[in-house]
């Protein structure tokens, strides 16, 4: 891969922000602190701003690790602080191969992602009101079957229909989630 | 485990897994336990599906890069022409020098920037643009102040019935909330702008109207 002079950071990040994000939940998500992923990728933004990193060969991978960093920094607050998260510098210093493996996995998780949304189509509304509002956003059980004139177990009954009505569906596209 | 013990211990286990609650170890066989871990798996997908970045007005980091379009001033078609004139540039190449910045900027879209004055270019791109013709940005723009219609519009985007469209809007159409949002807000401009005089419930309406019929019509049908 040969190297490519720094971009403007606004496109950069209008190109990456999506992964940003969603890495920033994932490693997030254990601990229940989602919600604070908007803090890993401002921080994560500011370092990066702050020393941009030098002979960058692939920009999604520095920015995707450098999130990753900074949510883990979050789960670790309080506790000792990883010593990276310190030197933004090194965010490109990862093992290239491991860099490109992660990129390569978050390529493929995105892909599978968009089969999933793409098979939501196959649902009737009220199971695809489930998958959204109450696996994919969480929302509280009982507000989703309050909405769908249902009992909470209903609900439960619903999501699994759901899942395996979509794994059906994504079965042909040979995508594994 | 008989099949309808399976049943509820599945619907316990996905319940769990989705509420990230504490679960007990199940004695399941293979086949019990290769579901599991697929449905569970698919769960998480869906997930982050509703997790990717928020719309680019409501991410701080984006307002800082300066991605948030500003409705008060616009991208001047006439200004950008002449610009790109005095410097010897053609819309190709203002196109492929953005490219190499970073910014995904096709040909046609300059052309649409010149044929008519632009608000929804962003202060950064426009920042770019000026950078790349050796203008000031400032003389590339126009102010637009505030109008009674924009207001409405501005208004009628910030609730959260709008942004409650916008995400059944980007599943109907498999896009992104931000794109959603985008495609909404130029439905709502063309309307506001129309000359009728603004109303925020009726604008709702209207874009409910909208979505719902989408909705009716699927699954698995296009809409373009």
């Amino acid at each position: 891969m040969s190297e490519v002079p720094p971009p403007d950071w606004a496109a950069l990040y209008q190109k990456h922000r999506d992964a940003m994000y969603r890495v920033a939940a994932r490693v997030l998500r254990e601990a229940g602190r989602a919600a604070e992923a908007e803090d890993a990728v401002m921080a994560a933004m500011e370092s990066l701003l702050k020393s941009p990193p030098s002979g960058v060969t692939c920009w999604e991978a520095v920015m995707v690790n450098a999130v990753r960093w900074r949510a883990l920094d979050i789960l670790n607050s309080g506790a000792a602080r990883h010593s990276v998260s310190e030197d933004p510098a090194s965010y490109d210093q990862q093992d290239p191969m491991d860099l490109a493996s992660d990129v390569a996995e978050l390529v493929d998780r995105r892909r599978a992602a968009g089969v999933v949304r793409d098979k939501l189509a196959v649902l009737d509304e009220r199971h695809r009101h489930v998958a959204w509002e109450y696996i994919a956003r969480e929302r509280p059980r009982p507000e989703v079957a309050a909405e769908l004139g249902v009992t909470p177990p209903r609900v439960s009954q619903m999501a699994k229909e759901a899942l395996r009505q979509l794994h059906k569906a994504m079965e042909p596209e040979g995508v594994r989630p | 485990m008989n099949e309808d013990r399976w049943e509820a211990a599945l619907e316990e286990l996905l319940d769990a897994h989705i509420r990230a609650l504490p679960t007990a170890p199940l004695n399941l066989d293979n086949s019990q336990q290769t579901e599991a871990e697929a449905l569970t798996a698919l769960a998480d997908l869906l997930w982050e599906e509703a997790h990717g970045a928020p719309p680019v007005k409501d991410d701080p980091v984006a307002a800082m890069l300066g991605l948030v379009p500003d409705s008060s001033r616009a991208l001047d078609g006439k200004a950008l022409r002449n610009a790109l004139r005095a410097a010897g540039m053609n819309v190709s190449e203002l196109a492929r020098k953005l490219s190499d910045r970073g910014w995904e900027v096709a040909t046609r879209d300059v052309f649409s920037w010149q044929a008519r004055d632009s608000t929804t270019v962003p202060p950064a791109l426009i920042q770019a643009i000026a950078d790349v013709i050796g203008r000031d940005p400032d003389r590339l723009t126009i102010d637009r102040g505030q109008s009674q219609s924009q207001r409405a519009f501005e208004a009628v985007a910030a609730t959260a019935r709008f942004r409650e469209l916008a995400e059944r809007w980007a599943r109907l159409r498999r896009t992104s909330a931000d794109l959603a949002a985008a495609a909404l807000e130029a439905r709502l401009a063309a309307s506001v702008f129309r000359g009728t005089r603004p109303d925020t419930d009726q604008m709702l309406a209207s874009l409910e109207a909208l979505v719902t019929a989408l909705e009716q019509r699927e699954p698995g049908e296009s809409h373009d």
